[in-house]
Formats: C-alpha cells, sequence, structure tokens
C-alpha cells in the first residue's frame, strides 16, 4: 500500500544523503587526490629541490582541495568513524598500488621508477572515486539510519 | 515536512538547497524557516565571506523529535487504514 507522507520524509532524507554523496565523491576532487598522489609519489626520483617541491606541491593540493570542498558543499556532515576507515582503507589500497608499481618499475629497470609508479597509483586513485561511490552511499546511508529512530 | 526532513541526515544544510529541493523561492522559504526556528525546531546559521552572504540551516535536537514523531504518526494512521480496508473486502 502507498504510504505518501512517510515515504516524502525518507525521499528528502534520501535526497540530502545523496547530495553529500554526489559532492564527497565528485570527479574534480578525485583529480585532485590524483595529483596529489601523483605528486607526492613521483618525489622520490626528482632532484633536490624539485623533490621538495613535489611535495609542497601536494600537500598545498591537499589544504587547498579540502577547503574548497568544505566551502562548497550544499550539504555539511561530519565524517563518521566508518567513513572515515573507509577512507583510511582506500588510501592504504592506494599506498600498496603505489608499492607495487615502483616495484613492478625497478625490476624492468625504468630509468626514474618513481614517476611512472606514481602515475599508474594517480589513475588507480581516480578510478576509485568511482568504483567506491556505492560504499560510500551505502556507508552514509547506514549512519543516517543510526541517527533515525522513527519507523519508516 | 520537506524544510525539516531535508536537514535530518545532514549537520548543516545550505538555504539553497532546500530551496532548490522543494521547489519554492527564497521569500515563502525564509517565512517557513523562520516559523521553525521560533518553534525551536530549526537553527539558522548566517555567514558572510568573499564569495557574499550564506545561510544554513541545522535540525535541533527538538526538531529530529517532532520529524520522528510526525512520521511514526503518518505510520500508524496509514496502517489503521489499512487494516479497514482489509477488513471491508473480508466482509463482502
Amino acid at each position: 500500500m502507498r504510504r505518501p507522507h512517510s515515504t516524502h520524509v525518507h525521499q528528502r532524507r534520501e535526497r540530502s544523503r545523496a547530495e553529500n554523496v554526489r559532492h564527497a565523491s565528485s570527479g574534480a576532487y578525485g583529480l585532485i587526490a590524483a595529483l596529489v598522489v601523483f605528486a607526492v609519489g613521483s618525489s622520490n626520483d626528482l632532484p633536490s629541490p624539485w623533490s621538495l617541491v613535489a611535495r609542497l606541491v601536494g600537500g598545498g593540493l591537499i589544504v587547498g582541495g579540502l577547503v574548497v570542498q568544505c566551502r562548497q558543499a550544499r550539504v555539511h556532515k561530519k565524517t563518521s568513524v566508518a567513513g572515515a576507515l573507509f577512507s583510511l582503507s582506500v588510501a592504504a589500497v592506494v599506498i600498496a598500488v603505489l608499492v607495487a608499481s615502483l616495484i613492478v618499475a625497478c625490476l624492468v629497470h625504468l630509468p626514474i621508477p618513481s614517476v611512472p609508479a606514481a602515475a599508474v597509483a594517480a589513475v588507480a586513485t581516480w578510478v576509485a572515486t568511482y568504483a567506491t561511490r556505492p560504499v560510500v552511499e551505502r556507508v552514509a546511508r547506514r549512519d543516517d539510519q543510526g541517527c533515525w529512530t522513527g519507523r519508516r | 515536512m520537506p524544510v525539516v526532513a531535508l536537514p535530518a541526515p545532514a549537520d548543516w544544510v545550505e538555504f539553497g538547497f532546500v530551496r532548490d529541493a522543494v521547489g519554492t523561492n527564497d521569500s515563502t522559504l525564509s517565512k517557513q524557516v523562520a516559523t521553525l526556528a521560533d518553534a525551536g525546531y530549526v537553527e539558522v546559521r548566517k555567514t558572510r565571506n568573499h564569495t557574499g552572504r550564506h545561510t544554513h540551516l541545522q535540525l535541533t535536537a527538538q526538531g529530529r523529535q517532532a520529524l520522528q514523531r510526525h512520521a511514526s504518526a503518518l505510520e500508524r494512521i496509514v496502517a489503521a487504514a489499512g487494516l479497514h480496508t482489509t477488513g471491508h473486502r473480508h466482509a463482502r
């Protein structure tokens, strides 16, 4: 049987959640994250002072990206424990991809192995932005249900 | 109801987001928000930066409880209407 008003409550909440997830997982921020991974990952083989410059650029992109993301969000929600753990696990996967790529690059005797390795990790980061969106939505829905004690 | 339901899953929502989601204009929404704020259901935060003035809304604990009570009451009404309809069908 139709439940118009309670369905509307559910739909409105879903809309807020969807906007939060859409903004957090947008391609633009995924691209910024990928650039950070490339800048920091490739800095190992760069001569001084360019290695420091690359790391500073990466740090600046992180800070700037977070500031812009926070300011432009239409729906603000604090990151939950589950959300933070998920982000950390994605970061761990990216680091693993970087390390594995670096090992492969060294094994095939590429001249500056950290650059192609960082490029692979950067692509993996950008792909992860889209691939992890369903999980991010599930985490957001679970967090919301934890706060909502009414029946649906 | 939608003005209260939209901020429910979030900490703060932008005034413009609520306006666009509900499909109303600034003036109408401002009046609704003022009424809800006077009732203690919504908190309004106004800020200003280099991009202009921004207004954000947050559902208070009292507003969250009121929304849950309202949704639960609607669920009970619908459930009762469903039982009534079923009873009529069996009677035939």
